[in-house]
């Protein structure tokens, strides 16, 4: 969180960095070790909380839904703070009409396959992620709050390869489900820790070609073992 | 939206045998307002036509309403010949357009529409036109999603339920007066919050938008009941409409009305609101446009806000129609191109300039709610400009305020439409 946020998302297709190395670091309190619990009780870092307090200070809609949103975004961004330095970071938070965040995630993703048939497999995904009011009062299709901004050409059997690259967490999300949790459903789908291969069923799949091409590769299913809040190389 | 059924040739053959409504309306006893001209001022909506909806809306043509829109996404069964009110004809006909039609036949003279799709299709401003809103469905999110919206629109929601094993009719009359009062919602509990969820499904096509409307009813129990246990639950809520138009009685505001078969009770308790309710309990603000809505900018419309000056405009965000505002169009290569416009909800993008395929609009640069500072390039265009098509109604919103501008609505220079 050393770099400032800002909530113009206009930059986002094109000014990311692909890489964790050039990322700023995520303080961690070393929270990650008492895990999801901790969440609740955690106290933002002084930069989140500024975070925080800017967007609720542009927050409209009624009071239950700013409230709603103020909770989900210190929620997401505490969920940062006990995660491992740069597993996720918020880059830009808004909570003037829907919840609307760009967030850095370091996550294996697959990428398609280039001429010589190998898996492109990026370390980081630029995910914006948008959490409708409706949401806290009936269930969405898995495919209504994500979308990976880079890379591009995502070779994931549950992320379509048009309109800009929507990401189905499963065929239906409970209403009412916490921000916190789409994170956490992005981060196994994308390391494809779980994931749906079967083209033929509705349960999320947006790229058939994926899905039948992961079928023959199941050998490279799961791309990393290491838990949300697990440090790559650790054991699970 | 709605579609208007027209009179068929054997409707018109009939209407000669139409008798006036004053013919068999009984003298009430101390009405608060004229009932006849009441009733015949009475724009209904009817969301469900099954087994309680349909005898709603058949009572409701009797009663020579003023205008009455129907909606339903099914089709009747050979087993709706059972509980509703329907002959062997109507089997395999669609509910909505089956009804309307029903309808006017009993009465040319109101105004009938249908809309055979699901109430969760329509936006929120399809339903202001009418002065109450009747809701007979089974269905949980369609229950919510009326709710919100009447909610939102001020109107008054009356829901008709019936509870077969019990031989319980149960009436809600909601009335939504200012936002402070109850929903449908306020009233779940865990189990109609699982029951919610189970209930839906999603079409595998993936987002059409950035929106996510393409929920379809999945595993909605059919009425188990009787046809005399919901066609008295479709009158006992006619009588709780009439008491409302006509001002007979206590007032029915925010009141359960539950009656039940096996004890001959009648009980009617009070409707409260529930302070953990997820749902959006605003009451939106209608107001009239400075000029023609087309004619308007949305700059004009941010300052007819109860007058709200330049400052607070910039903080303000738009919706406008059914539109979406499209920012950036992406491409299955991976480019992204500059859009910018208020467009429908699918529309062509044209073709990448990269690759030549189709462009769509992206999923996290397309808003059905438009802040200000995103759009400024747009505000001082006439909205005609700005959207694809003449707008029927553009949303405005501020801090924990929502302003609704319609067409239809009169503007300075011109005068109130009367009545249908």
């Amino acid at each position: 969180m050393d770099e400032p946020i800002s909530i113009d998302f206009t930059n986002a297709l094109t000014d990311h960095r692909s890489t964790p190395a050039d990322r700023p670091r995520a303080p961690t309190e070393g929270a990650a070790s008492r895990g999801l619990a901790a969440l609740a009780s955690l106290t933002l870092d002084d930069a989140r909380r500024v975070v925080l307090e800017a967007a609720a200070a542009r927050a409209r809609g009624t009071a239950s839904w700013r409230a709603r949103k103020i909770a989900e975004a210190r929620d997401l961004l505490a969920l940062s703070q006990i995660a491992p330095p740069g597993r996720l970071i918020v880059e830009a938070l808004d909570l003037a009409d829907e919840l609307r965040a760009l967030l850095a995630l370091r996550v294996p993703v697959p990428c398609r396959p280039g001429e010589d048939g190998r898996l492109g497999i990026a370390n980081l995904a630029l995910l914006g992620l948008t959490y409708w009011q409706e949401a806290i009062r009936r269930p969405m299709p898995g495919f209504a709050f994500l979308h990976v901004l880079a890379p591009q050409g995502v070779w994931h059997p549950n992320a379509a390869p048009e309109h800009g690259q929507p990401l189905c967490l499963g065929a239906l999300l409970p209403a009412g489900i916490p921000v916190k949790e789409i994170v956490l459903l992005a981060y196994g789908l994308l390391s494809m820790q779980s994931v749906m291969l079967d083209e033929r069923d509705a349960a999320g799949v947006l790229n058939a070609d994926a899905a039948r091409w992961w079928q023959f590769n199941l050998d490279k299913i799961p791309l990393s073992r290491t838990p949300f809040l697990g440090e790559e190389g650790a054991t699970p | 939206m709605f579609r208007e059924i027209v009179p068929t040739s054997i409707a018109g053959r009939a209407s000669g045998l139409h008798p006036e409504r004053a013919a068999r309306l009984p003298a009430f006893i101390s009405p608060r307002v004229a009932p006849a001209a009441a009733l015949g001022r009475l724009r209904v909506a009817v969301v469900g036509a099954g087994s309680v909806g349909r005898s709603l809306a058949l009572g409701l043509a009797r009663l020579n309403v003023a205008r009455l829109s129907i909606v339903d996404p099914a089709r009747y069964k050979s087993e709706s010949l059972l509980t509703q009110p329907i002959g062997p004809e109507d089997v395999l006909q669609k509910k909505a357009s089956n009804t309307a039609r029903a309808c006017k036949r009993i009465s040319p003279s109101t105004r009938v529409f249908a809309h055979d799709g699901t109430v969760q299709s329509l936006p929120t401003v399809a339903l202001a036109d009418a002065g109450v809103v009747l809701l007979a469905s089974d269905n949980l999110s369609a229950e919510i999603d009326v709710g919100q919206a009447c909610m939102h629109l001020q109107k008054p929601l009356v829901q008709a339920s019936v509870h077969g094993d019990s031989l319980v009719a149960q009436v809600r009359f909601f009335a939504n007066a200012g936002g402070e009062g109850p929903c449908p919602a306020c009233a779940y509990g865990t189990d109609e919050w699982r029951l919610l969820d189970e209930e839906a499904v999603f079409r595998c096509g993936g987002p059409v938008s950035g929106s996510a409307d393409a929920a379809v009813p999945r595993n909605v129990v059919p009425t188990m009941s009787v046809a005399f246990l919901c066609s008295l639950a479709a009158d006992l809520a006619l009588v709780q409409v009439a008491r409302h138009a006509i001002g007979l009685g206590a007032p029915v505001s925010d009141t359960l009305l539950e009656y039940c078969g096996y004890t001959h009770e009648t009980t009617v308790s009070a409707l409260r609101r529930n302070p953990d309710c997820p749902c959006d309990h605003s009451a939106w603000t209608e107001a009239a446009p400075p000029r023609p809505l087309d004619e308007c900018t949305l700059g004009d419309l941010a300052l007819a806000v109860d007058g709200a000056n330049e400052s607070e405009a910039a903080e303000t965000a738009f919706g406008i129609d059914e539109f979406e505002y499209v920012e950036t169009a992406a491409c299955a290569c991976g480019r992204s191109e500059p859009v910018g416009r208020f467009l429908r909800p699918g529309a062509p993008l044209g073709r990448c300039s990269a690759c030549g395929e189709r462009l769509s609009a992206h999923g996290f640069f397309s808003r059905r709610v438009a802040p200000a500072s995103a759009i400024a390039s747009l505000l001082d265009r006439a909205l005609s400009d700005v959207a694809p098509k003449p707008p029927r109604w553009v949303v405005v919103r501020r801090g924990d305020r929502t302003t609704l501008f319609r067409h239809d609505a009169p503007h300075a220079g011109r005068r109130p439409e009367k009545d249908a």
